[in-house]
This record gives structure tokens, C-alpha cells and sequence, in this order.
């Protein structure tokens, strides 16, 4: 048999799309890096390089202005992230167990309905509505934001974990109650352990889209409510100061942590 | 003791409503093998999954014991089940698996180590107990299933095909593993296959089930040789289909007679046929070929091919009077032969539908 | 044997476990998705609802609102009312600025699925083993921070930033080139954010692609183009439109990216909008516009799920 010149593997290859695509890869990261690189420069004029040095990390450490916004970051992302990972769970229960019935698609899309709406939009209308709860309840605090970050974070959540749901056949759960499980020990002893990896997942994205969030939080954000974030878009409309450069580098190894861990635990099939 | 009582299941409303069974009335002794057979969809499945409780019966009654048990969630029900993807949990120990009904049933850890490692040498998996259930093979898994559905002793193990994602060697091998099990647990076993041979081999008594209804109830040898139906006939084994006229009945039995030869006293599925046209069911190996012009030939036709099977030789000779049978001898006539059809009468059998 | 639709009746007990759980089916699922329906329900959909009201009444004179109701924000959009004389007369002031948004998310969608498609072709026909491990490189930068990515922007960008250090190390140029705060560098800058959200839906539909299709092509003397043009680019085609309102949508809003890129001046409807918001003190007009670009939005989405984009949002 003739056998043709052309092999199937070298039939897919394009080319110039290969060379756009390492080109594309570069592009993504070139700024990064030099981001990351000039963290760690001595200089304080950022584009000059003189030595290696940890100074702007120390700086950035013992800046009070830093910390704060560290505190209150994490604190919003902790507490926004727990409450979206738990509801999230629960909406992904209802909506994935069991045959159809008359009002899910409708809840699913109201649950993505964050997702569907420029940020800028539900920043502004969120600040009005929070403008009048404000008032009315008299209530201020850190508690607005949080609730504010909780909502946006709900469907980032909700997506890993419905994805583990429907990738689990509820042959397992069937077979715990076969064995004298009750719908809690059920729960509690096959459904949760077996959907933990989707349930973490979820966490690490709400934590990861909470932690980066700056328009909503700087519509929604009183005083003293200063993010990380925030923080950094203050420093960087005033002029750079390296500092900067330290904290984001931060964010980003934390981003990255969480989204590689995220991509693992994605990949173990139930 | 099982009473499937009139149980009748339907999915759906109105006129979407599918009826998966339909006053399905059975009776499953005590400590038998007993075997639910048919095709896909015939609703063997449907009536296990009721037994077992993960659905609940649109009419009917099931009862354990004399209690009834059709009301019951799972979880409140004696009965465990074998599952054909056998659903161990990922993520637990094999040891973890097969503790885990005990567990559930709140029993001392003590008493649920030593269960577990009476049903590890059960199933002969002693070393696999701290194993996770994903380094293990298809045979292994289908041990710790059983071992797992079995640790709580229920009165009755329900097992779903679970035979069928096994290769054919392991699958023998396992049919008499199921058999030994059945036999030293003492427990009732309602399995589930579309398998005839395998159901043949396995069972005390087999149910066949066709389009939601029990076609016939027996044993292994009575479904075998004396079906009811000519969907039971067809779908245990091979079988000929031969038009014949009821004559009248005589001591129990019905005298026929085919296109040619002598009367014959046959078995009857039932005892209120109309005299006239009937379908008799003849198997291929109760067949004897002789000469076209044997006055016991009760058929005659010509050899139109002929198929090696290796032990045998399968015939198909054309009758006629029209129609193919398929006869199975040992030293066959060469096609184009002109042969004589006889039987034992007591190997045949009058359907009665 | 039983006619269909023929039913037993069902014992008490029975009848009392059929109802009893039909009805934990129901009060679980609902309980369950009570808090999400509650949360994303009040402070989802509430905020837009306010907004709407809002965009109806008569800007506070410190930001906020006077309830008072007037039309006058949807009419601002338009026309300028004279000071001395109350007449209004037409103002193509915002109507710019949507356009200005809309021809560079345009273009940013165009730039992206120009990079995005061949970048997910190649992850596509990569070995399986090779696939996640590019996945996991293109959308790594898609989850680090926004503001982060775009400041890095700005750092190669600026005039005596990397890119014009490097262009005058290499004696291409003599003088820093101004990139930064044009209509240039902000496109570059939507491009850089949004095109994982271009390449991901693409590689979705590639990923199920069935590459012999390109061997068919080839037997039937396709060029490599005409394999690209008749086959791959057809059938990936819910993925592009897919790929398209991910990246138009977001970048119709954008706000960061103008706002450091484009130096605040080059104004971009999301930089309009929270201006409002701002040192803008004029709410109404503010949710007026934010409603409009909303809108804008949501028939978008619609467009492209009725293309059959998301065939995901069915089944639900």
C-alpha cells in the first residue's frame, strides 16, 4: 500500500499558528515578568537595573498603609469566599441531584446572573443600593463589602462544583442509602468526600476572584476599607513607588498557588 | 420470603406515562437463587430497584416476611444490593467498603472489624483489606462488592447484572462463586441478568419478564423444556416453532398432530386450548433425522445448509410445508438430502400464546 | 393480562410514603437553593431595580439623589440644555463616548479571535498530555489580577518604560515613542486582558474536533488555508461566537484598563459611568447610562446564545 507523504500528525500542524502561539504565550507573560523581575531590583528609579535585593519587600512589609489593606483583603476574602463556597454547594446539590423539574434553569441562570453583567454595572447599582440600606439601617462596616464580595462570588464557586456533581454518577449515593445510611450520613459520608475536590476548587476561585476585585470594592468600599487592591490602584494614580511592585508580585505567587492547586484537584475524576 | 404483590410501576404522567411493570405478582422462596430474566427493558431492573426501595411502586404491594416493605425508604429495608457498576466508594479502604453498612447501622467497632474480616475471607480478599478500590481489577471489585452488600447479613441480596462488565472466563468463574456464597450464607438472592445461560446455570427458580409483565415462573429445567410462551421458547435457548393442529386432550396431554405422521401425545403449556391450529416448540437437539419415508417422520424437508459447530453439526432444513427448522445431529446428510423430522412426543411442548 | 393504565390502588401506608417523598424532594431542593435564590435575589437583582429608579430622579446636589422624578438623565444623553435658555440642543458628547467603547471593544474582539484562534488550534492539536499544561499557561494570566496585569502594562508602555528601552538599546529609535494614553495602548491593553476568554470556548469546541476530518479535507486536495477556511473554522464556530460576547461584554465596561492606560482622558463608557458616580456627583445620569450599557449587554448575550453559543445554558 502506497503510503502518503503527508502523516496525520503533520497534517494538523499550522505553521505560522504555532508561531503565533509561542509569540501569544511571550506576550502574556512578558510583563509579568518584568513586573516580578523588578520587585526584586534595588533601584528605586524601576527601570534601571542595579542588584538583587528584598528591600521593596521590606518595605512593603513594614508599611502600615500595606497591612491594613492586607488584613482587610484577606479578611473579605476569607469570610466572602466561606459564605460563597456554602451556599454555592448547596445550589449546586439542588441543581444537579435528581431528575428536572419546572424552575431550575431558571435558578441557574439567576445564580449566574453576576456573571452576565458588566462589574461596572453591578458596582454602581450595588453603591446605590447599599447608599440606601446604609441609611435606612444606619448599619456601616466592613460587613457591606463583604456581603457585596459573597454575591460575586457565589457563581466562580458554584461552576467547579457543579462540574464535579454531574461528573458523579449518584450510583454512589444510592448504594449508601442500600446500606442503611440516612440522608445525612449519606450526605455527610460519600456526597461531601466525594465532592470535596469540586468544593475546594470553588473555594480557591471565590478566594482568588475576591482577593483581585477592585471595581466593585472601590465603588462599595467606605473609609478605612482599604483592599489590596485598591491600595496599589491609589499608589499607582499617584506615581509608582516600587513598593508596588512587591505587593503585587505577592498577589500574583498567591494567585498562582491557588489556581494550580484549583487545576489539580480538577483533574482527579471522581 | 418475598410477596410481589400486584406491584405495578409507572414513570411519568398522563400521556408520557410509561408502565415499566404491570401487576407483577410473584412469590420468592426462602433461601433461594432466585433469577429475574429478560431482555433490556423488560423491567427487571424496575421491580429490583422496588425491591430494594430506590423507587417506590405506583400501586401493589411488596412484602418481607409477611411485613409489608413497599413503603419503606432503602435505608430502612433488610435487603442490600449488588450494583452492575459495583459503586464502591473511591474513597475509602476496601476494609472501609465492606464495614461501611455496619458502620451505618451503628454497630460496635469491635463487632464491625471482625464482620469485615470474616466477609474478606468470604470473598477470599484477606490481603487486599487496606487496598484502595481503585488498584483493584474488575473480579476483585465485583468480591468486594458482594462482600460489602452481604456484611450486614440482610434476608435478601438483590444483584443487578453483575456479572456483565466481566470477561467470559471470569464470568463462569464467578457464576459459581455466587452459587457457593448462596449456599453458605443461607441468604435469599433475586438476581438480575438478560443472560439465559447464565440463568439456567445459576438458578433454583427463574422469572421470565417481557414488556413489564412475569411471562412464566420455574425452574431452570421446567422453563427449559416446557415454556409457556413462544417468547419464553425463543428467548431461553434455541427453538423451532412449528405449526400443528390440536387434536383433543387425553389424560392431561394434548394429542396433535404435524403435516404428516402418526398422533402424538405432547405436553400443553395450558389445558384450555381450543382444538385446531397450535405452535409447538421443538428444540434442535431433541431432533432425530430419519428417511423421508419413515412412517415415524412426523415432517419431511430438504437439507438447505449446514453450519460446524465443532460437537455438532446445525441443520437448516427447509419443510414442505414452507417453513426452516434448525436441527443440531452429529453425522449430518450432505444439503440437498431429502430427511425425515422425528421427536420424542414427550420432548414436545402446545404454547399456549 | 393488565390494560395499560390499569393501576392497583396503592395501600395507606404506601400512599403516605409516595406523598411524603415527593414532598422531602421538594422542601430539600428548595431549602437548598433558598440562600443563593435569597442573596444573588436581594443583592443581585435589587441594586439593578434601584438603579432603574434611581436613573429616574434628580441628581443630590453631594452625589445621591433627590426624590424627584424626572426624565432629565435619559434626556442629558442626548441634548444639552442651554443655561440662560432652557432649550435643549443636541449633544453628541456621551453618544461618542459609547461609540468611541463599542469601536474599541470591536476591535478588541476582532485582535483576540485573530491571536486566540490559532493559539487554541495549536493547544488543540497538541498531544494530549501537552494540552493542560498549555491550558493551564494561557489562563494562568486570566486569573492574576486585573489591575496587576494592567499596571504590567503599563510598564512596558510607558515613555521611558521597557519596550522604548529596548527599541532605543537596539537603535531602532532615538526617541521614546509616546504609546501610553492613546487609543493604542488601550487597545493593546483589552487585548492582553480579555484574549484567555477568547481562547478558552475556542479550544472547547476544537477539543471535541475530529482532526481526520482535516486527512478527508487533505485527500480531496485542500490546501492548508482551505483546511483552515472550510473545515476547522465551520465547525468551531459555536466556540468563536462563544469566545466573541466573552470578550465583548467585558470589554465594553472596562474601567481599569482605560483608566491607566488611556490616563483617564481617553474615556471609555465604564470610566463615564463611575465619573457619575464620582467627583461627577450626577447618580441619575450615572444608572442611566449604566442601564443603557446593561441593555447593550444583554441583547449581546442574547445574540449569541442564539447562535448557539452555549448549548451548556440548555440542559441546564
Amino acid at each position: 500500500m502506497a503510503r502518503r507523504s503527508t502523516k496525520p500528525r503533520e497534517l494538523r500542524r499550522q505553521p505560522l499558528f504555532t508561531w503565533v502561539s509561542w509569540c501569544v504565550l511571550g506576550v502574556l507573560y512578558a510583563p509579568i515578568a518584568v513586573l516580578i523581575l523588578f520587585s526584586f531590583n534595588d533601584n528605586r528609579a524601576v527601570m534601571s537595573w542595579t542588584e538583587f535585593s528584598l528591600r521593596w519587600y521590606g518595605a512593603a512589609l513594614e508599611n502600615e498603609g500595606i497591612r491594613n489593606a492586607a488584613v482587610v483583603s484577606f479578611k473579605v476574602a476569607a469570610i466572602a469566599t466561606t459564605a460563597a463556597t456554602i451556599i454555592a454547594t448547596m445550589a449546586a446539590l439542588a441543581t444537579s441531584r435528581g431528575p428536572g423539574y419546572p424552575g431550575r434553569s431558571a435558578a441557574i441562570a439567576l445564580i449566574n446572573q453576576p456573571l452576565m453583567i458588566p462589574e461596572i454595572v453591578t458596582a454602581v447599582a450595588t453603591l446605590a443600593f447599599f447608599s440606601i440600606l446604609r441609611q435606612v439601617t444606619g448599619w456601616t462596616g466592613l460587613g457591606w463589602l463583604i456581603l457585596a464580595h459573597t454575591v460575586f462570588c457565589i457563581p466562580f464557586a458554584y461552576m467547579p462544583i457543579r462540574a464535579r456533581l454531574a461528573d458523579m454518577p449518584d450510583t454512589f449515593e444510592i448504594a449508601a442509602a442500600d446500606l442503611y445510611a440516612t440522608p445525612w450520613q449519606c450526605f455527610r459520608h460519600v456526597t461531601l468526600p466525594l465532592l470535596m475536590p469540586g468544593v475546594l476548587a470553588g473555594a480557591m476561585l471565590a478566594f482568588v476572584v475576591s482577593l483581585d476585585d477592585v471595581i466593585i470594592t472601590l465603588m462599595i468600599a467606605g473609609p478605612g476599607e482599604t483592599t489590596l487592591p485598591i491600595y496599589i490602584l491609589g499608589q499607582i494614580r499617584r506615581g509608582v513607588t516600587p513598593e508596588v511592585n512587591a505587593v503585587s508580585t505577592i498577589l500574583i505567587a498567591i494567585t498562582v498557588l491557588m489556581i494550580a492547586a484549583m487545576f489539580t484537584l480538577q483533574k482527579k475524576r471522581p | 420470603m418475598i410477596d410481589i404483590d400486584n406491584v405495578t410501576k409507572q414513570f411519568g404522567e398522563g400521556a408520557a406515562a410509561v408502565q415499566a411493570l404491570r401487576r407483577v405478582s410473584l412469590t420468592i422462596p426462602e433461601a433461594s437463587f432466585f433469577t429475574l430474566l429478560g431482555p433490556s427493558g423488560c423491567g427487571k431492573t424496575t421491580l429490583l430497584r422496588l425491591i430494594a426501595g430506590f423507587e417506590l411502586p405506583t400501586g401493589g404491594d411488596i412484602r418481607l416476611d409477611g411485613q409489608s416493605i413497599g413503603h419503606l425508604p432503602p435505608h430502612h429495608r433488610p435487603v442490600n444490593t449488588v450494583f452492575q457498576s459495583y459503586a464502591l466508594f473511591p474513597h475509602m479502604t476496601v476494609a472501609r467498603n465492606i464495614g461501611f453498612g455496619l458502620e451505618m447501622q451503628g454497630r460496635k467497632p469491635s463487632d464491625v472489624a471482625a464482620t469485615v474480616n470474616k466477609m474478606l475471607t468470604l470473598v477470599r480478599m484477606e490481603e487486599y483489606a487496606a487496598r484502595r478500590v481503585d488498584q483493584l481489577s474488575g473480579g476483585q471489585q465485583q468480591r468486594v462488592a458482594l462482600a460489602r452488600a452481604l456484611a450486614p447479613h440482610p434476608k435478601v441480596l438483590l444483584l443487578d447484572e453483575p456479572l456483565s462488565a466481566l470477561d467470559l472466563k471470569l464470568r463462569k468463574q464467578m457464576q459459581g462463586e455466587l452459587k457457593r456464597l448462596q449456599a453458605e450464607t443461607g441468604i435469599t438472592f433475586v438476581f438480575v441478568t438478560h443472560d439465559q445461560g447464565e440463568a439456567l446455570a445459576m438458578s433454583d427458580q427463574i422469572a421470565v419478564m417481557s414488556a413489564g409483565e412475569v411471562q412464566q415462573v420455574g425452574s431452570p429445567e421446567a422453563i427449559y423444556t416446557r415454556p409457556r410462551s413462544a417468547f419464553v421458547a425463543d428467548f431461553i435457548g434455541d427453538t423451532n416453532i412449528v405449526p400443528a393442529t390440536l387434536l383433543r386432550y387425553e389424560g392431561g396431554r394434548a394429542v396433535i398432530r404435524f403435516a404428516q405422521g402418526p398422533e402424538l401425545c405432547a405436553n400443553a403449556a395450558s389445558d384450555a386450548l381450543a382444538a385446531g391450529p397450535v405452535q409447538v416448540a421443538l428444540r434442535p437437539e431433541t431432533i432425530t433425522l430419519t428417511d423421508a419415508a419413515d412412517p415415524a417422520a412426523l415432517m419431511c424437508g430438504t437439507v438447505a445448509e449446514s453450519t460446524y459447530q465443532g460437537a455438532a453439526t446445525q441443520l437448516t432444513v427447509r419443510l414442505e410445508t414452507g417453513p426452516e427448522i434448525r436441527v443440531e445431529v452429529t453425522d449430518p446428510p450432505s444439503p440437498g438430502a431429502r430427511v425425515g423430522i422425528a421427536c420424542d412426543a414427550a420432548m414436545l411442548q402446545v404454547l399456549a400464546d | 393480562m393488565a390494560a395499560p393504565g390499569d393501576i392497583p390502588q396503592a395501600g395507606p401506608a404506601l400512599q403516605r410514603a409516595q406523598r411524603d417523598r415527593a414532598r422531602r424532594r421538594k422542601r430539600m431542593r428548595w431549602g437548598l437553593l433558598a440562600p443563593a435564590l435569597v442573596v444573588i435575589g436581594i443583592f443581585g437583582l435589587a441594586p439593578l431595580s434601584i438603579a432603574l429608579v434611581y436613573s429616574f430622579l434628580e441628581p443630590g446636589t453631594y452625589g445621591g439623589v433627590t426624590w424627584a422624578f424626572s426624565p432629565e438623565a435619559y434626556v442629558q444623553f442626548l441634548f444639552q440644555r442651554d443655561i440662560f435658555d432652557d432649550t435643549l440642543g443636541f449633544n453628541g458628547a456621551y453618544l461618542r463616548i459609547f461609540g468611541r467603547s463599542f469601536g474599541l471593544a470591536l476591535i478588541t474582539m476582532v485582535g483576540t479571535l485573530v491571536l486566540g484562534f490559532p493559539v487554541a488550534y495549536f493547544i488543540a492539536a497538541r498531544p494530549e498530555q501537552q494540552r493542560n499544561l498549555w491550558l493551564f499557561a494561557v489562563t494562568l494570566p486570566f486569573w492574576t489580577n486585573l489591575l496587576i496585569r494592567t499596571y504590567s502594562m503599563m510598564l512596558i508602555v510607558r515613555d521611558e518604560g521597557f519596550l522604548n528601552g529596548a527599541l532605543i538599546w537596539a537603535g531602532v529609535i532615538n526617541r521614546p515613542l509616546s504609546i501610553i494614553y492613546t487609543d493604542g495602548a488601550v487597545l493593546l491593553g483589552l487585548v492582553y486582558s480579555y484574549l484567555p476568554f477568547m481562547i478558552l470556548p475556542i479550544y472547547a469546541s476544537l477539543e471535541k474536533f475530529d482532526f481526520r476530518l482535516l486527512e478527508a479535507a487533505h485527500d480531496l486536495y485542500a490546501s492548508r488555508v482551505q483546511m483552515m477556511r472550510h473545515v476547522a473554522l465551520p465547525l468551531t464556530r459555536p466556540g468563536i461566537v462563544a469566545g466573541c460576547a466573552l470578550v465583548l461584554i467585558p470589554a465594553l465596561g472596562a474601567y481599569i484598563t482605560p483608566e491607566l492606560l488611556g490616563g483617564g482622558k481617553k474615556l471609555m463608557i465604564g470610566n463615564m459611568i463611575a465619573l457619575q458616580f464620582g467627583s461627577g456627583r450626577n447618580w441619575p445620569f450615572g444608572s442611566a447610562a449604566a442601564l443603557i450599557l446593561m441593555s447593550i449587554v444583554l441583547i449581546a448575550l442574547l445574540v449569541s446564545l442564539r447562535s448557539g453559543a452555549k448549548p451548556e445554558a440548555r440542559h441546564g
